[in-house]
């Protein structure tokens, strides 16, 4: 047996010691070039976070009189599913939605789209779509099967991101994370960049929530991994001078096999909590907290909360608590509730009911805050259309709070 | 312009295995093989094939789709399998096949088991960081070089090709390690071993690599 023909010479050809020389040189000069061009690559823990761009424009709050309003973010009969929504509040004040609607979740026809609320009043637009499999075919020069999740969020210094989901082999286990700009509020896109965040063939990397943004320029994304084994992940990327992506890099969190769709609420300017979705058998809400900006995060405990192994969404209020929206159940997503913490996600109040009907199906809820500090929410209504609730602090304390108190063990 | 040549870079390197594949099938069909310039006639059909539409997209992409970051040391041994059929030219002795195939054993075992036994261990991380990433890598081609191993060029090759941003990833494991590579170098060390040892004991394991 003979492993030619990737083994052809039994010959022994080692160089010579003239050509070991200039090899040797070849070498470390070649090491000094790599070096000299990887000066911008940041590898420690950001110096702290700043607040979302949106409460950084906007004022106190004023708004004493108790508001709330629904609607929908995407038209009747739009698309026959549509699903995983993502909001954000631009700098212009204005809202826009992203989500993905098509003939069923993971169909070769689904396309992202977007709507845009003006903050001058009247409704959410006609849904735009911005990327679709062959549109992403044609950007990425790569087969693509479908397209997923999408986040879309802006920069302090006001630059809107997309970063979404496609696949090009298998199913959502085989999925990359690719990334678009735009220096417009989304009316125009740079090309997709592919980013490579797995070793082995860049498979299974997902992304469902929004980020935070540490004071040095850096984006903290949470992002997950799903294949052999799950658990989160923190994407950095850092936006060049020129608009463009400069680098990135992921860091995998430890010891939180199990959870995934990882949701980011800064705290203060150090503290960053983590809400997790629970795949285990615990069925159970699981918090992360992070010292250092989001860098290094604490082992994942579970509260009381129950999961039924879907997304959650979390938001610091101006005040300092906390709101998070979930399906309030071990199973099925046929609730969508509030929380709120008083203590820094310590314990929990369970509160106002947002939907709930047996058999049905609401899930995947965002939350943002626009410039005015009301509270935006658009979630998956019975995997048909993306709903819209909006309401002010105001509204939130005058409801009654349920009576089961949830609290870390 | 990065993607243009990106695509280009790999484009060329579809053409080039293909090119060596067809060869390398042309001199088992054929009693005598082909002549030399039949065997470059054979880089404008493999450059042809390259192209060709394979459903909706060419065949060329459809490799690009699967697997986007093909490490410097597998295109470096798709160079001298080319290279080998297309002109009957060896670069590389005993010695290199031996290391590029431990390297190739070791660097990929580390890299994609490490995360399923443990956790805490984070090490493509640090591909990012190419401070630690490049000097790891130099040292190990000036060792190479040094011992008078030729495939220590091909961790040269590499630390350009990162320094170049050559390939879609930007993590450096991904220039000198990836799943391809890694499986082939288990798989030729593992046919090595079994090789070794069927033969009698003073022959060793490099001696499995004689004709």
């Amino acid at each position: 047996m003979s492993p030619a023909p990737a083994a052809p010479s039994p010959a022994s050809r080692r160089l010579s010691l003239r050509a070991r020389c200039g090899g040797v040189l070849l070498a470390l000069g070649t090491v000094a070039f790599v070096l000299g061009r990887g000066g911008s690559r940041e590898s420690s823990a950001p110096a702290g976070i700043q607040a979302p761009p949106a409460v950084l424009a906007g004022a106190e709050w004023t708004d004493a009189v108790p508001y709330f309003a629904h609607g929908w973010v995407s038209p009747p009969a739009h698309t026959p599913s549509a699903h995983g929504s993502s909001l954000c509040a631009l700098p212009s004040g204005d809202l826009l939605a992203i989500w993905y609607g098509g003939s069923r979740e993971g169909g070769t026809d689904v396309a992202l789209y977007t709507s845009r609320l003006s903050a001058t009043g009247g409704g959410w637009t006609t849904p735009r779509m911005e990327m679709d499999r062959v549109m992403a075919q044609q950007e990425l020069d790569r087969v693509i099967k479908k397209v997923g999740n999408a986040v879309i969020f802006p920069d302090p210094r006001g630059l809107l991101w997309m970063v979404y989901v496609s696949v090009s082999v298998g199913g959502w286990s085989g999925s990359a994370l690719n990334v678009r700009i735009s220096a417009d509020e989304g009316l125009t896109w740079s090309p997709s960049e592919r980013l490579t965040l797995n070793p082995f063939l860049n498979l299974s990397t997902l992304v469902r929530n929004k980020p935070i943004f540490a004071r040095d320029g850096r984006i903290g994304l949470p992002v997950y991994h799903e294949m052999a084994a799950k658990f989160p992940q923190i994407l950095w990327l850092t936006p060049g001078a020129d608009g463009r992506l400069a680098d990135y890099r992921v860091r995998n969190l430890p010891g939180q096999a199990g959870l995934i769709q990882p949701a980011l609420v800064p705290l203060d300017e150090n503290r960053v909590l983590m809400l997790l979705r629970d795949r285990g058998a615990d069925r159970l809400m699981h918090l992360s907290v992070s010292q250092d900006a989001g860098w290094t995060w604490s082992a994942a405990r579970h509260t009381d909360l129950p999961n039924p192994d879907a997304a959650v969404d979390g938001l610091r209020l101006r005040d300092g608590r906390i709101l998070i929206v979930y399906n309030h159940a071990s199973s099925g997503r046929e609730n969508l509730r509030l929380a709120v913490s008083s203590d820094q996600g310590r314990s929990w109040r369970s509160g106002a009911v947002i939907e709930e009907t047996p058999r049905a199906e609401y899930s995947y809820p965002t939350l943002a805050e626009d410039q005015q500090g009301r509270i935006h929410l658009t979630y998956t209504w019975r995997r048909e259309r993306i709903r819209h609730v909006s309401f002010n602090v105001a509204w939130l304390d005058q409801r009654p709070l349920a009576q089961d108190r949830a609290s870390l063990p | 312009m990065r993607e243009q040549a990106l695509v280009g870079f790999y484009v060329s390197a579809v053409i080039l295995l293909l090119w060596a594949a067809l060869a390398a099938a042309g001199r088992r069909l054929v009693p005598h093989g082909f002549t030399l310039r039949r065997r470059l006639l054979l880089g404008l059909v493999a450059a042809g094939l390259a192209f060709l539409p394979l459903g909706d997209v060419p065949l060329w992409m459809r490799a690009f789709s699967f697997h986007s970051n093909p490490s410097l040391p597998l295109l470096g041994l798709g160079l001298v399998a080319w290279a080998r059929v297309v002109f009957e030219r060896s670069w590389f002795g005993r010695e290199d096949w031996l290391a590029l195939w431990g390297f190739g054993a070791v660097a990929g075992t580390v890299l994609y088991v490490h995360p399923l036994v443990a956790t805490d261990v984070d090490v493509y991380f640090w591909g990012w960081e190419r401070g630690v990433a490049a000097s790891v890598l130099g040292a190990l081609a000036v060792l190479a070089i040094a011992g008078g191993l030729r495939a220590g060029l091909l961790l040269v090759a590499a630390l350009a090709a990162l320094g170049l941003d050559a390939l879609e990833s930007r993590n450096a494991w991904d220039y000198v390690i990836d799943p391809f590579y890694w499986l082939l170098s288990l798989g030729m060390l593992a046919a090595i071993l079994l090789q070794a040892a069927r033969r009698p004991r003073r022959s060793g394991p490099a001696a499995a690599f004689k004709l």
